[in-house]
């Protein structure tokens, strides 16, 4: 019920502002153009290809909503000296965290919502499965799950907006980026890093229609892990 | 009501708080006084559940604060110095929406809300947006937003700063109609509009409690008497006749009404008749004889070896502010 209280009042901060409109509409300019340019361009294609290319593209339009729609969080609260509303409240940082956290993932439903009328179009002039559309979906929104925690917990970290970005930027770009380890390092790490990846195994079976539960585990287990991290930086910081 | 033994916190190595211990009964209003660091704002937070101490305890009806925080942060209302409040909310929506974090029902806090909009004075702006009210309106959502769930124990860090002199009046009305059912701490750097609001003092030093008690109690440590003594006369002729009068140890000529001479005098003891007396047979013609306002800075002088916090004396606007308090109301429970 708190986490219910404070994910509508920042999900009210993001749909009465300019912000969440802004960065939402920047997004899908640059997922149309990219839809446009790279799923349906190059020549004929099968209609689950083209399924295939919306959804990689989709993939880091996903994780770029939650990184910019995650950094303002908690950074936000600290730079307002709002923190203070929710630490004389009977709420804990579990209520402040998931609070939070539903709010950038409802802001990123609304993009993934936004964005149904490219595979909409698919489904009309091709022919492919609903599955496929569903799995591809629940990627992405395992996909800005995780990029969501990354970001909230680099939000806990630090005092301004602009550090958290940069901050979550360089985390998200980094796990995305660990699967080249795999190719320069030895087993057992190959695996390691390769599992460890935030794309590289983990998203392409989605944009296929290929739902994996080790791939939902993972984007489970990093959502998790992150989150936990950001309760403990807050709970940290407020007894100090 | 209120219990604290042996508040201690430590910021790193810096004592911010030393072994701090009063308690507080409902129905009070404590003034907590202090220069910038004597550790008045820390102890308030951890009075609040906010911050932990590093040693002592801080007790509310029996209850450890910081065991059973998120439990009293329901009884308890917080308003830091500059009131944390969404910019982007109306006055109304921001209200109900910290009455909810605190554990009421919309119903609730939606059958609460006329009567906190109007202790507060905040009528006619339930629908602007906070970001765009003044500073003493800030302030005064910040008093609602404090007061919503209908708290126990009400704490205000420099409730009054940053106002002018009409919102400083209209503050100590609002102050003072809280302190009628609850316990009440605020923290001022305003010397003298403390004494007006407060029922008792707690002056802090460099972290240390140096005195505690109404200001009289306080005043009577001072060990001479002082009184501001107003007379029909000649200024220079009555400020000769006080410096070489033995019960006189000295004096101060003050702003005094047309026609008339003041004083501020120190006595070795409380000699107030002798020298009333003694005043009227020199020939001047004795008006006024009474406790001169500013007391409370020779107190806190006394106990913390420092520079006295500003005055309302100090402020840039002369106004009138011990009287026309707003009228009294009350809180309902």
């Amino acid at each position: 019920m708190k986490s219910a209280l404070i994910a509508w009042r920042d999900l009210s901060a993001y749909l009465t502002g300019f912000y969440g409109y802004a960065i939402i509409a920047l997004l899908l300019l640059i997922q149309g153009v990219l839809f446009q340019a790279f799923a349906l361009g190059g020549g004929a294609l099968e209609s689950a290809e083209v399924l295939n290319r919306f959804f990689l593209t989709s993939t880091w339009a996903t994780g770029f909503a939650a990184w910019l729609l995650s950094m303002r969080a908690i950074a936000e609260e600290r730079q307002t000296r709002t923190e203070l509303v929710l630490h004389t409240s009977p709420v804990n940082d579990w209520h402040i965290i998931i609070g939070k956290y539903i709010a950038v993932m409802g802001m990123v439903i609304l993009f993934l919502v936004c964005t149904l009328h490219m595979p909409a179009m698919i489904l009309v002039h091709g022919k492919v499965s609903m599955g496929h559309v569903v799995v591809g979906y629940t990627g992405l929104f395992f996909y800005g799950s995780a990029s969501a925690a990354i970001g909230i917990f680099a939000s806990s970290l630090v005092r301004t907006q602009v550090f958290a970005v940069i901050l979550s930027g360089a985390l998200i770009a980094m796990l995305a980026l660990v699967f080249w380890l795999a190719s320069v390092t030895e087993p057992p790490f190959t695996q390691v890093f390769e599992y460890g990846a935030l794309y590289n195994k983990h998203m392409p079976p989605f944009h296929e229609g290929r739902m994996g539960l080790k791939h939902v585990i993972y984007f489970i287990t990093v959502t998790g892990l992150f989150l936990t991290l950001a309760q403990n930086t807050l709970n940290q910081r407020r007894w100090q | 009501m209120i219990q604290v033994s042996n508040l201690t916190r430590y910021y790193g190595s810096l004592p911010a708080l030393r072994n701090v211990s009063f308690e507080v009964q409902r129905g009070e209003i404590i003034g907590l006084l202090g220069l910038n660091g004597a550790g008045k704002s820390t102890a308030l937070k951890i009075l609040a559940g906010v911050l932990a101490p590093s040693n002592g305890s801080v007790s509310m009806n029996g209850q450890n604060v910081t065991d059973n925080a998120d439990k009293l942060k329901s009884k308890i209302g917080f308003l830091p110095e500059e009131p944390p409040l969404y910019r982007d909310m109306t006055v109304t929506a921001f209200i109900v929406h910290v009455g909810r974090l605190k554990g009421m029902t919309r119903q609730q806090a939606l059958a609460r809300l006329p009567e906190v909009i109007r202790i507060t004075g905040l009528q006619g702006r339930e629908n602007q947006l906070i970001g765009t009210l003044s500073h003493g309106y800030k302030k005064r959502v910040g008093i609602a937003m404090t007061v919503i769930h209908d708290p126990e124990l009400v704490i205000l860090d420099e409730p009054i700063s940053g106002l002018d002199p009409k919102q400083i009046k209209e503050m100590r009305g609002v102050i003072r109609r809280l302190g009628d059912k609850r316990a009440v701490l605020i923290s001022s750097h305003i010397l003298s509009e403390i004494s007006k609001t407060c029922d008792r003092l707690i002056v802090l030093d460099q972290g240390k409690m140096v005195a505690q008690g109404s200001q009289e109690d306080l005043t009577s440590h001072l060990g001479n008497t002082q009184i501001k003594l107003t007379v029909r006369g000649n200024k220079g002729d009555f400020t000769a006749w006080l410096d070489r009068h033995p019960l006189v140890k000295s004096s101060k000529a003050v702003e005094a009404p047309e026609d008339c001479t003041a004083a501020i005098i120190k006595l070795d003891g409380d000699e107030r008749e002798a020298l009333a007396k003694e005043v009227m047979n020199a020939g001047f013609g004795l008006r006024l004889m009474e406790d001169p306002e500013y007391d409370l800075e020779e107190v806190f002088l006394r106990f913390t070896g420092g520079p006295a916090p500003l005055s309302t004396n100090d402020l840039p606007v002369s106004a009138d502010l011990s009287e026309a308090d707003a009228p009294t109301e009350e809180i309902n429970s």
